[in-house]
């Protein structure tokens, strides 16, 4: 079946897209860059912060490159002074109710905002003083801060809650000036974090990171979740040696950058006062620190013993399915090659 | 489902998804070969199977026809409670659909007839064409990040890596030549049999990496008297679980975050794990354990990861093609990957069944091995909470998890807590033939009456004290999912 | 209509400042709202003055705190900007503003106008362009510190084109926008804010809103109709059923409902909705009025009936059927029982074709609905006519020739007086009609039935040509002399309107009738002359479109729920601001939307015509949910603010 195809102009150039496509992503793909700021690839357009806009030939009326699909033959037009111009007051409008206490702000350096601002270079919003803070009610997730006067109402975070999570648990309330991201469903929420990982700027923060860290001090190490099978690819982000909280990239792995409670929030126990550090060996019913030699001698002494006394299958291993591949591999190996019995099994049945 | 996908939910409690489901059938636990069995009726009376298909690729159709017949909508009510017309609508909609996946996990695989189970969902995949194509299939879902890994590199007693029996001499000739050592050609055997082991005094030794049976395995109270006869218990973990305290000898092992190598996922997808920080103290990653353990035997086993890796591939048909670099440029690579122009494999028998032909095999329905009775009326079936993992030593240290489910509880539907004189929250011991638990009572009408449901995650009212240690004979996996129990006010 | 002294609503501007005020072609302003002189109005396309007490900063000012209070907060430059601007008009308006103060609104202006979201944004700030440019010299003043401050009222109503020609004025872009995202509960809610029946409206709505979606004009209006089909049948696919609970306490006071057709029950849900006990007393079996008996099924099964009549029954409303006020119980000892009474029969009997032989009781002689109200109870009122002819050009009469084709009759005919282009029945219909071999018979009209043995075997025919518009505008048929010929035909089927059967007022004679038999009411208490006693639905507007009768139902429901509380019966402000935009309508046929367009509208998948013509099963099917949310989104969102000075 051969798709339906429109052609048309960006900036002067030829293209040619499958109809439906949007001129927003025609012009991705053309490495045209668009600025945007509610725009998310595993959204539904959202169409709040209107910076996308392009000029079609012909038309009076800019559109919305991201809600936009190409038609054929049209002309669209990226840049220009008014487009310039209406991007930057949609901007400074954000600025008037958006703080710049970006030095205080774990986003920054992260922040879509902060780079946008910086790109339009705004240095001062001439309308007025800045709005008043609306005091938006605190989220109900103990776990997701929510910076009420950062909130800018891109409405990521209700879209992605909706459409990602399949949830309603948050959503926008009042009219105009008054209308807020607000919890209308609380018992809905539980606090997967799908908002946050979407919200372009600092109005929703962890609130585990108990060590704060810059973006520019974080390493972060792409891995898989240790939890269940999906295999969900995340970011530990990590600060003088410590996991302070798990970030991912959208679009990678089967998880596609979403995560559940346990792969966001699940990353503690890593840190965990109760960690054992240090080879035990018990006597008398008691268990006494060993040195690492003391214990892998003891093992060895009593596992031959057993091997040259009851056989190799009076002794069993289990392994295990949180280890890794190597691991299991090893130490199946070991019981096989080395003590010589297939007397190997894991939990896989529970 | 954004997208117009129907969903189908066949599950004895009220999940979550149901609120997103067209249709949500609640059997009683157990009877899966029946509802699956009545679903193959509707859709062979209504001709909605796939002819050319059956033909083509599978055997064993007609038996399988002559048993399902018996298998009718009315019928199947009668022993599941499954509304017939239901349960026709939901027939009628896997059948008429142009592909239809089923999903699976351990709602299907933890009974006595485990395997029958898995089997009838097979049928039918195979009898609506559903094996073979994108969006359809068989799919189970794995509950621990490497089960998979860990049954493709041979962490069982019946297979080398790669699934190679152990009981074949080509295969025991192979290993010993590659691992330089004379193999055993016998059997291991399984998990679920050390407790028998032990008693007849031929198992002296265990040697336990990253597991906490104490709290996961059927009938602990039997369990636990089992650990207490062996000679020799060694416990590499990361805490010190409730196996670990029964140890002689614990090690303390790296976690996820402290070491390099791979997982494989349920999807059979090779990704890469990396190390983020620092093992606390002297804890060790536990290949280094195995690796400096193995020096005392005067044997070299490598104790990094991209080498064993390497190893892998040379014994493992399977990953052969796959390396660290596949994986890092392809986002993982799904098994099998004969060679290292394949792309791997994310669906399994596209153009034909693997072993020939798809094997239709005719199920009887079978009755759970203890069903509820006047001594103990309620039929207790064991699974997850969203918010914990497993035995719980990782997400109980959690925070957030914690603050969502911090505790053990029981659900209990409200016409059965009215009649026992119950209230939400509180304490009640729950027991079987095999123990007692005290535990809190949460009145849900997620259940239904007469049936209750406990999570396995927390150790101080460990709900494996009450089930039922009995095995599906192919698989040996325990009867997590049924068993009959009582309760009391605290 | 009102004086214009000053107007920017039409492309021109009109300054008759310093002079008398004038009419104005094209700008339909009521000189009246609420009882008071309407002194300005500002909206969507401009402003209009009346009164020059008008001061135009405090006009623009009071327009834009207006407009907060309905941006949707769903973009920023809506959002902040329309407060930015408030809150600047605010500072000039108290002779705070500074020079740059003006350059900042105009400039923001553009911005918010090309930038915004949604129509709202888009057009509110046109008319303080408007203003800033040819009421220069009162800004000027005001930043000099020389105020007026006057002491008229300012009212504001939020509107756009579709939900202006809505008869119940269902929020459509709202509900429009939340199928977009995905949220059809939401979406159904909002319908049923107003209207209880969106599976049998989405079904056979004559779609007034429709002809006024700006999107017409660009590539095709939104399919709203299939659209509210969508989020009905999506509730009934997902849960089976629909249950509400009343959002107001139970109260003791009993409403009698006569019919329980589309107002009724309309009537019916909004009243249960505020907690009184009603019961609808209903004369055949079922509900829906002539949406279940006039209606067939293969367009409007009666399975959505039943589940929508159960929604409003789960509500405590109580259904009497086969029940005939005016025979089986006397209209006078409802009104001893129940506090209010509503009349809402509809309009049950065929129209006369006064031509010859029409009342001969000749056998193949059947009335348009009588015929269709056989036919869906399952019954071919005559099995062995085999040709028919249908008289008539409406919805009733495609209705006919349709079941004609249905029940197996071997030739199906259709006599209209007028052309295919004056047909009043909805295009789709005709189109359908044409598709399944109906013979159409223009410009023709019957003079004579020839009946032979007190049977039906012809009809002698006319041939018509069109003349001068008569006052529908439509032109006038006239006959051509001598044309006349016979069709032989076994059935002749009437379809040319239906009439008002009142025996319901048996006995009763203070409630006023109109010439044409239908019952007189308030147009602001919705009563009739007899107190306590209201009336809604075709029986009031004569024959009319079935959401037409809701909305006279609801409307009904709220003056009942005033009277009851001893209140005076009114219209709200917010249906008098209704039925004010009505008169100054909303849609302009003639704008020019200029944006790219080019997505046409997703179509219903229909049966093929061979298959459907021969079955009485829905032979269309409604939208996916890939298909509903495409549609969705190509609706412009075109809410406008309009706001009266008083």
């Amino acid at each position: 079946m051969s798709e339906e195809m429109v052609k048309f102009k960006i900036d002067g150039k030829e293209v040619e897209v499958a109809k439906g496509t949007t001129i927003l992503e025609a012009a991705r793909a053309e490495g045209i860059r668009i600025p945007t700021f509610c725009y998310h690839e595993r959204l539904t357009p959202i169409g709040s912060c209107r910076l996308c806009m392009v000029e079609v030939e012909g038309y009076e009326q800019p559109v919305p490159a991201c809600m936009t699909p190409a038609d054929n033959e049209i002309e669209v037009t990226t840049q220009s002074d008014l487009l310039y111009e209406m991007r930057r007051d949609a901007l400074k409008l954000i600025l008037l109710n958006h703080p710049l206490d970006c030095p205080i702000c774990d986003k920054a350096g992260e922040c879509t905002l902060q780079d946008l601002v910086y790109e339009f270079q705004i240095e001062q919003v001439e309308f007025q003083e800045k709005l008043p803070d609306k005091g938006i009610p605190e989220y109900a997730t103990p776990f997701i801060k929510q910076w009420t006067d950062r909130c800018v109402m891109c409405l990521r975070c209700i879209t992605a809650c909706r459409e990602i999570t399949g949830n309603q648990a948050i959503d926008i309330v009042g009219k105009g000036w008054d209308a807020k991201v607000t919890v209308v469903n609380p018992e809905l929420c539980k606090s997967c974090g799908e908002c946050l990982s979407v919200c372009p700027t600092g109005a929703l923060t962890d609130k585990l990171m108990s060590v704060k860290g810059r973006k520019w001090f974080i390493d972060r190490v792409r891995t898989t979740c240790v939890y269940c099978g999906c295999g969900c690819q995340l970011d530990l982000n990590v600060f003088q040696d410590k996991v302070i909280k798990v970030t991912t990239e959208h679009g990678v792995g089967p998880n596609k950058g979403s995560l559940c409670i346990k792969g966001r929030y699940g990353f503690e126990f890593i840190h965990s006062e109760d960690r054992l550090t240090t080879p035990l060996i018990k006597k008398d019913g008691e268990f006494k620190e060993a040195s690492w030699d003391e214990a892998l001698d003891l093992i060895a002494e009593k596992l031959k013993y057993i091997k040259e006394n009851n056989g190799a299958d009076a002794i069993f291993g289990l392994t295990s399915a949180r280890a890794t591949n190597e691991e299991n591999y090893t130490f199946q190996k070991f019981f096989r090659s080395v003590l010589g019995t297939n007397n190997v099994d894991h939990c896989a049945r529970l | 489902m954004k997208r117009g996908a129907k969903l189908i939910i066949v599950d004895p409690k009220r999940i979550d998804l149901v609120e997103y489901a067209d249709i949500w059938l609640q059997p009683k636990p157990g009877n899966n070969v029946a509802w699956i069995n009545g679903f193959m009726n509707v859709i062979m009376e209504n001709n909605l199977i796939d002819e050319d298909y059956i033909n083509e690729r599978t055997e064993g159709f007609e038996e399988l026809k002559a048993t399902v017949k018996k298998y009718t909508p009315e019928e199947v009510e009668k022993i599941t409670g499954i509304d017939a017309d239901k349960l026709k609508e939901a027939a009628m909609l896997y059948g008429k659909a142009e592909k239809a996946s089923i999903l699976y996990a351990m709602g299907i695989t933890q009974h006595s007839n485990g395997t029958d189970n898995v089997k009838s969902l097979v049928n039918l995949a195979l009898i609506t064409g559903n094996v073979g194509k994108e969006g359809a299939g068989v799919n189970p879902l794995r509950g621990q990040n490497n089960v998979q890994g860990a049954c493709d590199m041979g962490g069982l007693p019946n297979v080398y890596p790669g699934y190679q029996p152990v009981d074949n001499e080509d295969n025991c000739k192979m290993f010993s030549e590659a691992w330089n050592c004379s193999c055993n050609l016998n059997r291991g055997k399984p998990l679920t049999e050390i407790p028998e082991l032990v008693n007849s005094g031929k198992l002296k030794a265990l040697y336990i990496m990253g597991e906490n049976p104490l709290v996961s395995e059927p009938h602990l109270k039997h369990i636990d008297e089992v650990f207490d006869n062996l000679d020799f218990i060694v416990v590499q973990d990361l805490f010190m679980t409730e196996t670990a305290k029964k140890a002689d000898v614990v090690l303390p092992a790296a976690c996820f975050a402290e070491k390099d190598g791979t997982f494989t996922n349920t999807e059979r997808r090779v990704q890469r794990v990396r190390k983020a920080v620092d093992a606390p103290g002297e804890a060790k990653d536990d290949l280094s354990i195995i690796s400096m353990l193995a020096e005392r035997f005067g044997v070299k086993l490598s104790n990094e990861p991209e080498k064993v890796f390497e190893e892998i591939r040379k014994v493992t048909p399977q990953y052969a093609g796959i390396n660290y670099k596949r994986i890092e440029e392809n986002d993982g690579v799904c098994w099998p990957c004969p060679d290292e122009e394949h792309p791997g494999t994310p669906i399994l028998h596209i153009d034909k069944i693997i072993r020939g032909k798809g094997l239709l095999t005719a199920i009887e329905n079978k009755q759970p091995q203890e069903l509820p009775d006047n001594e103990y009326p309620f039929l207790l079936t064991t699974g997850r909470r969203y918010e914990q993992f497993h035995t719980a030593t990782m997400t109980r240290r959690s925070q957030a998890l914690n603050h969502y489910c911090p505790a053990a509880a029981l659900e209990i539907h409200p016409d059965d807590a009215k009649k026992l004189n119950i209230n939400d929250g509180e304490k009640i011991i729950v027991s079987s033939r095999r123990g007692s638990i005290t535990t809190n009572a949460k009145i849900s009408e997620r259940v239904a009456k007469g049936v209750v449901f406990g999570c396995f995650h927390f150790s101080e009212s460990a709900i494996n004290v009450l089930t039922n240690p009995v095995l599906d004979p192919v698989a040996k996996i325990p009867e997590y999912k049924v068993c009959a129990v009582n309760i009391k006010k605290a | 209509m009102a004086k214009v002294l000053f107007s920017s609503w039409t492309d021109e501007i009109i300054d008759n400042r310093g002079k008398e005020a004038t009419d104005v072609e094209g700008i339909n302003l009521p000189e009246e709202f609420d009882g008071k002189p309407v002194k300005a109005f500002m909206g969507w396309n401009g402003f209009v003055i009346t009164d020059s007490e008008v001061d135009v900063v405090e006009l623009c000012k009071s327009y834009m705190e207006e407009s907060q209070k309905h941006s949707c907060g769903k973009c920023f430059l809506c959002r902040i900007g329309t407060k930015v601007l408030a809150d600047i008009l605010g500072k000039i308006y108290n002779g705070e503003g500074t020079e740059k103060d003006l350059d900042i609104i105009k400039k923001l202006s553009v911005s918010i106008k090309e930038g915004s979201r949604c129509n709202l944004g888009q057009t509110v700030t046109k008319p303080i362009l408007d203003a800033l440019e040819n009421f220069k010299e009162d800004f000027d003043n005001a930043v000099k510190g020389i105020v007026k401050k006057t002491s008229l009222e300012y009212k504001s109503h939020l509107t756009a084109p579709c939900t202006d020609a809505c008869p119940i004025h269902l929020p459509i872009p709202e509900y429009v926008e939340a199928i977009r995202e995905g949220r059809f509960q939401d979406s159904l809610d909002l319908i049923r804010s107003r209207l209880p029946l969106p599976g049998i409206v989405g079904r056979v709505c004559v779609k007034p809103c429709e002809e006024n979606c700006r999107r017409m004009l660009l590539d095709g209006p939104i399919s709203i109709k299939h659209l509210k089909r969508f989020v009905a049948d999506f509730e009934l696919q997902k849960k089976g059923v629909a249950e509400f609970q009343p959002f107001e306490e139970k109260k003791d006071k009993k409403v009698a409902i006569i019919g329980g057709g589309p107002a009724g029950l309309t009537a019916a849900y909004h009243l249960a909705l505020k907690g009184y006990k009603v019961k609808i007393f209903e004369r055949l079996g079922e509900t829906g009025g002539m949406a279940a008996v006039g209606i067939p099924d293969y367009r409007l099964p009666r399975d959505i009936i039943k589940v929508e009549t159960e929604a409003i029954q789960s509500l405590g409303v109580e259904i009497q059927y086969n029940t005939y006020v005016g025979k089986d119980i006397m209209f006078t000892d409802l009104e001893k029982e129940y506090d209010a009474i509503i009349i809402a029969i509809g309009a049950h009997t065929s129209s006369s074709m006064r031509v010859e032989g029409e009342d001969k009781g000749y056998k193949g002689f059947i009335p348009g609905v009588k015929y269709l109200l056989d036919i869906n109870n399952g019954e071919d009122p005559y099995p062995e006519g085999e040709r028919v002819v249908v008289v008539g050009g409406g919805n009733v009469a495609m209705d006919c020739v349709r079941c004609s084709l249905r029940l197996g009759k071997k030739e199906v005919n259709l006599v209209y007086r007028r052309t295919r282009n004056e047909m009043p029945a909805n295009i789709e219909e005709i189109e359908e009609a044409e598709e399944e071999g109906v013979n159409f018979l223009y410009l023709t009209n019957p003079t004579k039935i020839i009946a032979k043995d007190g049977k039906v075997v012809g009809l002698e025919l006319i041939k018509m040509e069109l003349g001068e518009p008569d006052e529908s505008g439509r032109r006038r048929p006239i006959p051509i002399k001598g044309s006349e010929y016979v069709l032989d035909c076994d059935i002749v089927v009437p379809a040319i309107g239906q009439a008002i059967d009142l025996k319901v007022l048996e006995g009763i004679e203070d409630i006023e009738v109109t010439r044409k038999g239908t019952i007189v009411v308030d147009v602001n208490t919705y009563m009739a002359t007899r107190k306590g006693v209201f009336s809604a639905g075709d029986v009031v507007t004569s024959p009319d479109a079935l959401i037409r009768a809701c909305a006279g139902g609801r409307r009904t429901a709220m003056k009942i729920d005033q009277y009851l509380r001893g209140e005076k019966p009114e219209r709200s402000l917010e249906e008098k601001f209704e039925d004010f935009l009505s008169e100054v309508k909303v849609f302009d046929a003639s704008e020019d939307i200029s944006m790219v367009g080019g997505r046409e509208r997703v179509p219903l998948k229909h049966m093929p015509p061979e298959e459907r013509k021969t079955s009485f099963v829905e032979y269309t099917e409604g939208y996916s949910i890939v298909e509903a949310r495409t549609e969705a989104d190509r609706c412009l969102k075109c809410y406008r603010v309009a706001m009266l000075a008083l």
